[in-house]
């Protein structure tokens, strides 16, 4: 067939390319149509088991039933426009004839004589049904599109799914071109504000990513608190593995080669957005719980895109963008000579202070120069690109997907950048009539140089630490005639070796990421019988996830915080290398009896999972100049090993009944683990969920669905919980140490249990332009992973154990509506709401700390409190207490403020008209409080922007709480002289972490998440510069975070210094500063 | 038809992996608790020194700064500063509460080698004397270090092993009697050890490595413990028998006897082992108290005391604390730790000297406790001897003086002028200063106990 029209632009390409997942010509409401009776099924596999089954039948019944048959031609184009619409498929009512439309449209079928109905849907648009009469030939027909995308498959266990119109779970669907309107760095930036009930925050702006998706917030204390990413079947890794830059920044100490706050990308990053045909969240109990012990912290859904059947079909993306530093934390500008002595003085000494001041007078002509560090370091405004091409092809037997792209993004600091590769190629074969098989291989690298931020110890050296002590004064830009950068004598204590220069510590320390990454997979399908009312079908899937992750740390033997140690230079190689793999094989059933109204599935399968993860790292100080190998010097190595397996049994059974208004389905997983004490014991997950809808039962209410469900999931332990060992606590004279360790392992231990419960209800209307989703849940988390406490003075202090409980609650709302809807344009309006609350439910006996989150009471951290939120920030407040009847006032750690939001709110407007189309994604979170460490350093040492406002406590007394501090248990008033200022206050207020509450601030932003201008060249213009081949080119300019409003004194509330975390990610401390990006990118398909 | 689907149950089946032999998955990382064998006693053993060494650094630096003797100046942590002298009372919740868990870790350790090395076939029962004596001297030390720092709080004694149940507290001077208790009783065990023990020791040992000199080492920390209890109430029946311990250890006050000769805690630059962290490269932000140059006293020749010119140094220029005025300015740094191994004293011979002078001054014998004054004054400050330690007074600032300088940065100061009632004598550099006399109990430790019966909560638990 050859393409007269020009094809549908390619920004549907996310819902076009799966324009084959509705299966024909078994995707029949009605179960007697059908060869397969049902299609409860819907994922990738079975979408092609399907086809398979459908080209087969067409060729038997087109064979026999030739003779009493005519022919029928036609077109499908979208409503209001003249878009010919391919791959939609057409199949005629009460038959199993059908095929799909060419790519300009057209499509052609033998049809029986006489009256016949057409129905032709297309993932996108809304089904429609044509009556074609006896003596008609030819039709042509125009289709709506599926705004509120009511009829998406969504999933509906580990391979089953489901029309979306039906579904018993609130089940979120990412489309490809929602997630690729504007480039991202990794897949979770470019799901911000998509996923209703998901909390998605980017952890810093260094190149290649770093990220955290939290589902129905916290799942877990001391357990994983990740969602589980499936892709294709494969259950992927997304560990966050640190780089060892903690060599140069010492945030944990010079003990550790690497710690959990050296900014670390989860390699979700790895994975290629525009190689993705749809993400799907599972985010509720009953939705996940047939992925068992592993499903708590909800499920994440990825299909790449399939191939189909045709000639073969090109796209290729150009982009080309920048990016710009968000926001800078600014420098404060001295009123004069004298302040900016006495700051000096404070990151050094005094007579460094004036020596430094005075050389700075003089070279710049006798006033104080100026040098706001953060957009110095930071101001560049690098390229980015990217490249992509794919294509699609194939014919009934091979249909085959491939791609392969480049995207480089440029750092805002010199040094700083990423370059991702990506190749897939995704196959489908028949096999035999009966079996099918898919063959799909990813291969990915990524290549970040990540630059040095958050927290820093002596000798301090991340770039924002060092500008908090450095007074703006000094000018660190300018090298001298040799090369040299100057040396910073502020930080360190007078003593330079102790500080450092940012910019000439970017300029020359490595800090470089290499990702190589195998993900594949391999299934094959076994139609075992069908019949028009029973059908068996049998799949046996292995998905396999293999990455090597290298970490190469080189900090040169002359950069000015070098000798330090005592040793010049540092070096740090660093392995992880992850080996995961997942075998499922299962037996579906389907069962639609001819004489009953319902449909049922059933569904049996048994999985085995592995995951090992391998961490080798080598640090080396005292090189030899110039080689940054790990060969020479001291050495220190560690390594760690773990290693987990899984295996598991489930059923599902689904029913559709009622002229599909009634949906029932129930579920049941046992699941075991190498992680539990008892590795033999099957823990069991039940999932229970039905949804019942009223059509048109309400004036202007086309539909009404009310839907519930109660389901149960794990979350298995960690490795290594389980095992009671002794520790090696340090080789001494040549001999390893063995002993206690502080937390003593439970060989009892078993998976945390979740229970939800989830009510909600759906509505359409007014001829489906407004729809409205509404969904509560309340979970609790039982057998929640705690440390217990011991007495410490039984030589161990804790030991794991199932003794929490979680509690949550939470609202999700989604409004859509299409306020316009006209030829030529419309605009569609999405409107989503979320808010959380979560609490520790009993929590006796507990460590009320949970292990390495947060500075401490003086910062702000997180603690465990039976009834307390389990995001709330604890810290030091003076409180009043009565004691003896005196009044009388300490230091307390208490709760001062609360890390989740409020709520948070997602616009999206999208407006299309004609050959334009812009969208428009706003986010908004209220609340949500960070604790502000950055701004302390920058107050310690008076360097702080807004140091010199005014004090608020300007002529203030003792009645003011805000206004005094505590000070050998009396109240003393902070200055309230007529010229206190802003940061004084602050930092008198905090005194030395006896007031926490300055430095927890609030969190709250909006942002401007997402825009995407896109114009489709017309195609006579596209043809006549391109070719006769070329089919739709699409120009666009997008941008990514382009502007942010918020009252927080940093450069963005959602950065988090310890990384992803479960109940601690509210802490900044110097991080890369985030950026918003700006693209223009050129589509081309042929 | 039945087989087709029956095979593809049976691929189902055995997808499963009927077998949970696979879910079975050692512990990689670290080794999980076993049978003994001679290189595990050995393992423990070791471990019992690299647990203690742990707490040593932190110690010394600690007390330090309580006694004024150093500070800890480190930029990023300006705590170190206001937490140990601004902040009253200490922040149990942390950072200013060391020298619990490890230790009491290290008593538990003690006593698993003793549980492990008890029923071992392979040891001879001299062999397991020998294991007992070295694991309650080591055990006692611990509990030494536990009670020094808590002081009036008092302390707990037994480890609970078995059940981890929480023990109660005790008086500071039940402590001391416990602790000296243990070690005659390790005394004792080490006398009937044979001659060797079924472990090697390491340098740090050189010269006590038998159990019959290790209880040499054992003597001289009974002589500490005893000495510190006179100070503490127990008056002459506990400096007599100092005296006693203090003649079974190695104490050498001959002409020329090596003042240095001990026992200490070694380091290396190996993979795994630990640095120094007294070291000035490994902690450059550790100084000296400023008023150890006015303090000192001046030889025949006016130069000060030998002691301060070679165990401090002069730096320039002078560094204050980070933040905002907590400290005081100091040009001082110790040189007495000067490379990044150098070994760190656990009780060596001048201490010794001392405490046999101190316990003579207990006795009222001040001629006694003269010669050994002298000793140290001539020997190790090239000062001039004295000819009288006038008072009784005068002697116990004689010997402070003595053993502030002898002993410099060893995690002495502040118990000695605190069990002398003397902790008015340490100086408060700034008004918001203050004096610290017992390091808190971690609150943990006191959270925990504030769910159990009353009689386990304190008084180490306000």
């Amino acid at each position: 067939m050859l393409a007269i029209h020009p094809r549908p632009v390619v920004a549907r390409s996310g819902a076009d390319a799966g324009a084959d997942t509705p299966s024909f010509p078994v995707a029949t409401r009605r179960p007697s149509r059908g060869v397969g009776g049902t299609r409860l099924g819907d994922s990738p596999p079975m979408r092609l088991f399907r086809q398979c089954a459908v080209a087969l039948a067409l060729v038997a019944i087109a064979a026999a039933d030739l003779v009493a048959q005519r022919r029928i031609t036609g077109r499908v184009t979208e409503e209001g426009t003249t878009t010919p619409l391919g791959s939609a498929s057409v199949q005629v009512a009460g038959t199993t004839t059908g095929t799909y439309t060419a790519a300009n449209g057209t499509f052609a079928l033998t049809a029986p004589a006489g009256q016949v109905t057409l129905r032709i849907r297309r993932i996108g648009y809304q089904l429609r049904t044509v009556v074609v009469p006896a003596g008609q030939g030819s039709v042509d027909v125009a289709l709506k599109r599926d705004i509120l995308q009511l009829e998406t498959q969504v999933v509906t266990g580990q391979q089953g799914s489901i029309e979306r119109r039906n579904a018993a779970t609130a089940i979120v669907q990412v489309t490809a071109e929602e997630l690729n309107r504007v480039p991202a760095v990794s897949p979770e930036q470019a799901l911000q504000g998509k996923v209703v009930g998901a909390r998605i925050n980017m952890n810093s702006g260094a190149p290649g990513g770093g990220g955290q998706i939290q589902v129905r917030g916290v799942t877990s204390v001391l357990g994983n608190g990740e969602p589980l990413f499936v892709i294709d079947g494969v259950i992927m890794s997304n560990a966050s593995i640190a780089s060892g830059a903690n060599s140069i920044t010492r945030a944990g100490g010079a003990g550790a080669i690497a710690t959990v706050q050296d900014n670390r990308t989860n390699r979700l990053a790895d994975i290629n957005p525009a190689e993705i045909e749809d993400i799907q969240v599972l985010k509720g109990a009953a939705a996940s719980a047939i992925y068992g012990s592993r499903a708590t912290n909800g499920v994440v859904i990825i299909t790449t895109k399939r191939g189909r059947s045709g000639q073969p079909r090109w796209n290729v993306t150009q982009r080309f963008g920048t990016s710009e530093i968000l926001r800078t934390v600014g420098q404060r500008r001295f009123p004069d000579t004298a302040s900016a002595i006495a700051a000096a003085t404070l990151a050094a000494n005094a007579t460094i202070a004036r020596e430094q001041v005075i050389a700075a007078l003089n070279a710049n002509g006798g006033t104080l120069p100026y040098n706001e560090f953060t957009s110095q370091l930071f101001g560049r405004t690098p390229l980015s690109w990217q490249t992509s091409a794919s294509v699609t092809g194939g014919n009934e037997n091979t249909r085959y997907s491939a791609s392969v792209g480049r995207a480089f993004d440029g750092g805002l600091a010199v040094n700083t950048d990423n370059t991702r590769d990506n190749a897939r190629i995704n196959i489908d074969q028949n096999v035999t009539s009966r079996l099918t098989a898919r063959l799909d291989l990813g291969y990915a690298r990524q290549r970040a140089n990540r630059g040095i931020s958050n927290n820093s110890n002596t000798p301090v050296t991340s770039p924002l630490y060092v500008f908090g002590a450095t007074p703006s004064f000094m000018e660190l830009r300018t090298r001298d005639a040799q090369g040299n950068f100057p040396v910073n004598r502020f930080g360190g204590n007078a003593n330079p070796i102790n500080a450092s220069n940012p910019f000439q510590t970017l300029q020359f320390v490595q800090n470089e990421e290499d990702v190589d990454r195998i993900i594949g997979a391999g299934e094959l399908n076994y139609q075992a019988y069908t019949s028009p009312t029973h059908q068996l079908r049998a799949s046996v899937l292995f998905g396999f996830d293999r990455f090597n992750q290298e970490n190469q740390v080189y900090s040169p033997n002359f950069l000015q915080y070098e000798p330090s140690d005592g040793q010049l230079g540092t070096a740090v190689e660093s392995n992880g290398a992850s080996r995961q793999s997942n075998l499922l094989a299962r037996v579906n059933y389907e069962f639609a009896p001819r004489s009953l109204p319902f449909r049922a599935s059933t569904e049996v399968g048994a999985t085995q999972e592995e995951q090992g993860l391998v961490l080798t790292r080598v640090r080396a100080i005292g090189l030899v100049p110039g080689v940054p190998n790990v060969n020479q010097g001291q050495q220190i190595t560690t390594q760690s090993r773990e290693l987990q397996r899984d295996q598991a049994i489930y059923v599902r059974q689904q029913l559709l009944a009622f002229d599909d208004r009634l949906f029932l389905q129930g579920s049941l997983r046992g699941d075991r683990s190498s992680n539990n004490g008892d590795v033999a014991k099957f823990f069991l997950f039940p999932g229970v969920q039905g949804s019942y809808r009223f059509v048109n039962a309400i004036p202007g209410i086309d539909e009404f669905k009310l839907r519930a469900s109660y389901g149960e999931t794990g979350n298995r332990p960690l490795y290594g919980q389980r095992f009671v060992i002794l520790g090696g606590n340090g080789l001494i004279g040549g001999v390893n140490g063995l002993g206690a360790v502080a937390t003593l392992g439970n060989p009892n231990i078993r998976p945390e249990r979740m229970a939800e419960t989830e009510l909600g209800f759906d509505l359409f209307g007014f001829s489906r332009r407004v729809s409205l989703e509404f969904t509560n849940f309340d979970r609790r988390i039982t057998d929640a992973l705690l440390l217990r406490n011991l007495p410490n003075t039984s030589g161990v202090t804790t030991q794991f154990d199932n003794i929490g409980v979680l509690r949550t609650r939470g609202q999700e709302v989604a409004l859509q509506v299409v306020p316009a809807q006209t030829r030529g344009f419309t605009w569609v309006s999405r409107t989503a709401f979320q808010r959380i609350r979560q609490w520790y439910g009993r929590a006796d006996g507990v460590n009320p700390f949970p292990p390495n989150v947060g500075f401490g009471a003086a910062y702000g951290r997180p603690r465990i409190a039976t009834g307390v939120s389990s995001t709330a920030i604890w810290g030091n407040r003076p409180v009043r207490l009565n004691v003896n009847g005196r009044d009388t006032i300490v230091v307390r750690d208490t709760v001062i403020a609360e890390g989740n939001p409020d709520f948070e709110m997602f616009f999206t407007n999208t407006f299309t008209a004609g050959r334009w189309s812009l969208a428009v994604q706003v986010d908004w979170r209220r609340g949500g409080a960070m604790s502000n460490v950055t701004q302390n350093v920058f107050d310690q040492y008076r360097n702080a922007r807004d140091h010199d406002a005014a004090s608020p406590c300007r002529g203030a007394t003792l009645d003011r709480e805000d206004c005094w501090i505590l000070s050998g248990g009396r109240q003393v008033l902070v200055d309230t002289s007529a010229t206190a200022t802003l940061g004084a206050w602050r930092w008198q207020k905090w005194n030395n972490g006896q007031d926490a509450r300055v430095y927890v601030q609030d969190g709250s932003f909006v942002k401007l998440r997402e825009v995407a201008l896109a114009y489709q060249v017309p195609s006579s213009l596209s043809r006549r510069l391109l070719g006769e081949r070329v089919g739709d080119v699409r120009l666009s300019l997008v941008g990514r975070n382009l502007l942010m409003w918020s009252p927080y004194w940093g450069m963005d509330p959602e950065v988090s210094n310890f990384g992803n975390n479960n109940v601690g990610r509210f802490v900044d401390l110097a991080p890369f500063p985030p950026s918003r990006q700006v693209f223009f990118s050129l589509d081309v398909g042929f | 038809m039945i087989r087709r689907i029956a095979s593809v149950l049976a691929a189902t089946a055995l997808a499963a992996g009927c077998s949970s032999d696979r879910l079975v998955v050692p512990s990689f990382n670290d080794p999980a608790v076993g049978p003994a064998d001679r290189s595990l006693l050995q393992n423990l053993a070791s471990g019992l020194l690299t647990e203690q060494r742990g707490g040593m650094a932190g110690l010394v630096s600690n007390v330090g700064i309580f006694g004024r003797e150093s500070y800890n100046y480190t930029g990023s942590e300006p705590r170190n500063t206001s937490f140990f002298l601004s902040v009253f009372p200490l922040d149990n919740s942390g950072f200013t509460n060391g020298q619990w868990d490890p230790r009491w870790r290290n008593i538990r350790n003690a006593l698993n080698l003793i549980t492990i090395a008890d029923p071992a076939p392979f040891l001879t029962d001299a062999e397991k004397n020998a294991v007992r004596g070295y694991a309650n001297t080591l055990r006692a030390l611990d509990l030494f270090y536990v009670v020094a720092t808590r002081d009036t709080l008092g302390a707990p004694t037994a480890v609970d092993v078995e059940t981890n149940r929480a023990q109660p507290f005790v008086s500071r001077d039940s402590v001391y009697r416990f602790i000296s208790a243990t070690l005659d009783q390790a005394a004792t065990q080490l006398a009937a050890g044979g001659t060797a023990f079924p472990f090697t020791l390491h340098a740090g040992f050189a010269g006590f490595t038998t159990p019959a000199t290790f209880r040499q080492f054992n003597r001289a920390l009974a002589a500490r413990v005893l000495v510190y209890r006179g100070t503490l109430g127990c008056g002459n029946p506990c400096y007599t028998q100092a005296l006693a311990a203090i003649g079974e250890s190695f104490i050498n006050a001959t002409p020329g006897a090596d003042l240095r000769r001990g026992v200490y805690h070694v380091f290396s630059t190996a993979s795994g082992d630990a640095l120094n962290g007294l070291n000035n490269q490994v902690n450059p932000d550790i100084l000296a108290h400023p008023s150890y140059r006015g303090d000192a006293q001046r030889r025949a020749n006016g130069d000060p005391d030998l002691r301060f010119s070679t165990k401090l140094r002069t730096i320039s220029p002078a560094r204050n604390a980070p933040g905002t005025g907590l400290g005081i300015p100091t040009d001082l740094a110790f040189t007495l730790y000067p490379d990044q191994t150098t070994p760190l004293p656990i009780i060596r011979n001048e201490e010794l000297i001392l405490l046999r002078a101190e316990a003579n001054i207990g006795l009222g014998n001040l001629s006694a406790a003269l010669p050994d004054i002298n000793f140290t004054r001539v020997n190790a400050g090239g000062l001039e001897p004295l000819t009288t330690l006038g008072s009784a007074s005068d002697a116990v600032t004689t010997l402070l003086y003595e053993r502030r300088y002898s002993l410099m940065f060893e995690g002495h100061r502040w118990f000695d002028v605190r069990r002398h009632g003397r902790i008015l004598s340490l100086p408060l550099d700034l008004p918001t200063h203050f004096r610290v006399t017992v390091m808190p109990v971690p609150q943990a430790e006191c959270v925990f106990r504030a769910t159990l019966a009353q009689e386990l909560r304190g008084p180490g638990c306000p």
